[in-house]
């Protein structure tokens, strides 16, 4: 038996996974579009038989993953034990912001509160989600022996428990949910992993470095901390990354105020802004008959028609052809290696060409796809540096080569074997 | 190598709009005008509309001063193309045929800026700064406001090829084509006719007329003020109630993102002179209110011409723009009809109550120190009287400036 570590990229729609032995030499190398698989079922089918001969010791990984909470909320597994009447505070500093958390899962108390009525309520939402396991606690004008009753109450009922430092102030009770959130997701990928190979070191990217403890430590932006170390690392004052979630932009700068899309959280992160037109957004005909791209990018589920079961024709889906070319992508999307999934897209197309009423010369495949380069061309240049100072990842970097020659394939796995 | 080169130079028809959005997406409130005044593209994503004043701007730095690509004028006049002095308008040059237009807000500047120019082929203007910025006591905000500005200016300035490819004569007449299909088709997807509207507020009377009827293959849109009464003191400039009505209009027809200047020729205004709504305030307090009356009452018109609610009386209602200001910190909320957007104010007060049932917010709040300013501007219905109401001490308050002191109380009870 040899002693063998292993790279994860999780993110929030395709993991990346690489296995390397001691000396360093590529054991397995794989992509995956999760809707369609999960991490469970990867380290199961890819990784377990590689033990049979290797120990693996130590497990890297970079996570773009908790992005789920956007869309899945912290719903699962977090109770909030707010004050009466401030149930829908979420709304307080912006009625069109999303929950962070569902509602199902909120016990309201007044001052008057008895422990019994404590436990009803727990009761109830037990019964809503029999797995939750975590609380946030955010609760104002109560007094100290009040509070710690009730943290004392949640301990017994094996709670991990939460408190809002400052419950009259919305955006730390955002920052305490996030946390708390996070949490849950992060138990989720390190109990997956332990299930698969036993007991690892696990090290998770925080900040700008791998890290064994993160025990209460948020990994929300943990890809990004690892892209910014890698293009200072590289003396570059850009990155541009194009990946299968998202086209942005970074720079070395960064800001203590998150725009999320629960509200402002005080969270110091680094600063990214959208470039292009999203990869995930769809391509279709407006009600006046011409071609439109949606504001609001399509679900990872189905995802694009590449992964053979959505009917929505999103921009990615443009680029079948450079896709089916490329190994690493085409291990994304294994369907475009059937002829039928590529006429399949193709034939969109010609329907959105030929539902473009009023237009002579309407946009055809070809035109959209020098539209969505010459856009992405455009937004990089609206942030101009000098050239040799641009760095570029993400494995759809290969897109745009039009655009940049020297875009070399990205590899996740192989970036954090260079940082290990 | 990124290599600007590779860039196509060419014009996509309708998905140009992408190109206008990425240019000004820095900036909350944008024109792109070019050297005959035409505007090429407007960005417009607050309630305090400054279409058309940005247009004036423009109109009164060409008429009297000479705008050459580095340079950048501003003003605050609401008596000359403003708004109020906490909105500052820009007027710079970025080619011989393309002129960027925006403006943005800081609530520490209250006094009246003349047209001035603020960078002269790219270099501050250091007698402005000395004058203006320097002595501040909020020198530092100051400072850090319009230096942003002139950096996303800058940011404009260098997008060189694709700023040559946006000032060209053929490429502008693409896009005026382009936006006039783009209104023509939506013009005739929704209905035609007449209607009227009259409403008194704060004892002035204010009527409109809509018009919207195809002649001869031209589709024109007319609004008319006529008999609405003069001014006194409550009043706003013509174009503070254009840029409302416009804002109106876009969104009636979804055009977004075409808004242009073929689609701006087919808006005709009859405005009495010195009216209410077509007088400059010295300060610009009441424009706040008026634009949301008026932004209301064509509202209601324009879904009495395209549904069978014709017979549905108009109810005025009440919106609201918070302004909390101490020191360098500034926290804002919008009460509107349909939303609520008040940010965290914790910072100066306590909050003894926060909650909302039934669509109802109802907020305590204790202020924790001296030194704050609330700016509220409020158009005030008392349809809502019992649902919608900010109060100081226990007293209702109008649209003006309150200073507020340690322990004073703020109630808000908003119903949405």
């Amino acid at each position: 038996m040899s002693n063998a570590s292993l790279a994860i990229y999780l993110g929030e729609s395709y993991a990346e996974i690489e296995a390397r032995s001691g000396s360093n030499s590529i054991l397995l190398k794989k992509t995956f579009f999760l809707p369609q698989t999960s991490l469970k079922s990867i380290l199961n089918q890819h990784i377990k038989p590689l033990t049979a001969e290797h120990t693996i010791s130590s497990v890297y990984i970079v996570t773009k993953y908790l992005d789920r909470l956007k869309s899945f909320r912290l719903g699962g597994s977090v109770i909030q034990v707010l004050n009466e009447h401030q149930e829908n505070n979420y709304t307080f500093e912006d009625s069109t912001c999303l929950s962070l958390a569902a509602a199902a899962l909120i016990i309201p108390l007044n001052k008057a509160f008895t422990l019994e009525h404590l436990k009803t309520e727990l009761e109830r939402v037990k019964k809503i989600n029999a797995e939750a396991n975590k609380v946030v606690i955010s609760l104002s004008q109560f007094s100290e022996e009040q509070l710690t009753s009730i943290e004392n109450f949640f301990i017994e009922n094996k709670f991990s428990v939460f408190k809002n430092p400052e419950p009259d102030n919305l955006n730390s009770l955002r920052r305490t949910l996030i946390n708390a959130g996070s949490e849950g997701t992060k138990e989720e990928i390190v109990s997956e992993i332990k299930a698969c190979l036993g007991e690892p070191e696990i090290h998770f990217w925080v900040k700008n470095q791998f890290q064994k403890d993160f025990e209460n430590i948020d990994l929300y932006f943990s890809a990004d901390q690892f892209l910014h170390h890698s293009f200072k690392k590289n003396k570059k004052d850009l990155l541009i990354h194009t990946d299968l979630e998202r086209w942005i932009v970074m720079k070395d700068k960064t800001s203590p105020v998150w725009k999320s899309p629960w509200g402002n959280v005080n969270y110091d992160h680094i600063e990214s802004e959208a470039i292009g037109i999203h990869p995930f957004s769809e391509v279709k005909i407006h009600s006046s008959g011409h071609l439109v791209f949606s504001k609001v990018p399509a679900a990872i589920e189905p995802g694009p028609m590449l992964a053979g079961r959505s009917v929505k024709t999103l921009v990615v889906d443009a680029f079948y052809k450079t896709i089916s070319k490329e190994e690493n992508l085409v291990q994304l999307f294994p369907k475009l290696a059937e002829n039928t999934l590529c006429s399949k897209i193709e034939s969109q197309f010609k329907v959105l060409e030929k539902g473009q009423a009023h237009y002579e010369e309407p946009f055809d495949l070809k035109i959209i796809q020098d539209f969505i380069v010459n856009k992405l061309g455009y937004d990089i240049l609206l942030h101009k540096v000098k050239e040799e100072k641009l760095e570029w990842t993400g494995h759809l970097n290969i897109l745009f080569k039009k655009l940049d020659n020297a875009v070399s394939p990205f590899s996740w796995t192989a970036e954090i074997f260079k940082r290990i | 190598m990124f290599d600007n080169k590779s860039l196509q130079l060419a014009s996509y028809g309708h998905l140009d709009y992408h190109y206008f959005q990425s240019f000004l997406n820095h900036f909350k409130n944008a024109s792109l005008v070019n050297l005959n005044g035409e505007l090429m593209f407007s960005r417009d994503s607050e309630l305090c509309s400054t279409t058309t004043s940005r247009l004036v701007s423009y109109q009164i730095v060409k008429k009297y001063l000479k705008l050459n690509p580095g340079d950048i004028f501003i003003t605050n006049d609401p008596e000359n193309g403003g708004y109020s002095y906490s909105k500052v308008f820009f007027i710079s040059a970025l080619t011989e045929n393309l002129f960027l237009i925006w403006s943005d807000d800081i609530s520490q500047i209250q006094f009246k800026i003349p047209l001035s120019p603020l960078v002269e082929a790219h270099k501050k203007n250091s007698m402005l700064w000395s004058a203006m910025i320097d002595p501040h006591p909020q020198k530092a905000v100051m400072a850090q406001f319009f230096d942003e500005q002139i950096e996303h200016y800058t940011s404009c300035f260098r997008a060189t090829p694709y700023l040559d490819f946006l000032s060209e004569p053929d490429f502008q007449q693409i896009w005026f084509k382009t936006c006039k299909d783009e209104f023509e088709r939506q013009f005739d997807l929704r209905a035609q006719g007449q209607a009227d509207l009259s409403l008194k507020y704060h004892d002035k009377l204010i009527k409109m007329g809509l018009g919207i009827e195809e002649k001869q293959n031209s589709r024109t849109i007319t609004i008319d003020f006529s008999n609405t009464q003069f001014a006194e003191k409550m009043c706003a400039a013509s174009h503070v109630i254009e840029s409302a009505m416009i804002q109106e209009f876009v969104y009636h027809y979804k055009l977004h993102q075409f808004l242009s200047q073929p689609i701006l020729n087919q808006i005709k205004l009859m405005m009495p002179p010195k009216s209410v709504v077509s007088k400059a305030h010295t300060t610009g307090e009441h424009n706040f209110e008026l634009q949301g009356v008026i932004r209301q009452m064509l509202k209601h018109l324009l879904v009495q011409l395209s549904s069978n609610k014709k017979s549905e009386k108009f109810a005025l209602k009440s919106e609201a723009q918070l302004n909390f200001i101490a020191d360098s910190n500034v926290r804002a909320g919008f009460l509107l009809d349909e939303s609520f957007a008040l940010e965290d104010l914790t910072q100066f007060f306590k909050p003894t109550t926060m909650a909302m049932k039934e669509n109802s917010y109802h907020g305590e709040y204790v202020v924790k120190g001296a030194g704050l300013t609330l700016d509220t501007f409020y158009l005030y219905s008392e349809f809502d009287h019992n649902k919608r109401f900010i109060k100081i001490n226990q007293k209702s308050i109008k649209s003006g400036r309150h200073q507020l002191k340690e322990n004073d109380q703020l109630s808000i009870h908003w119903k949405l």
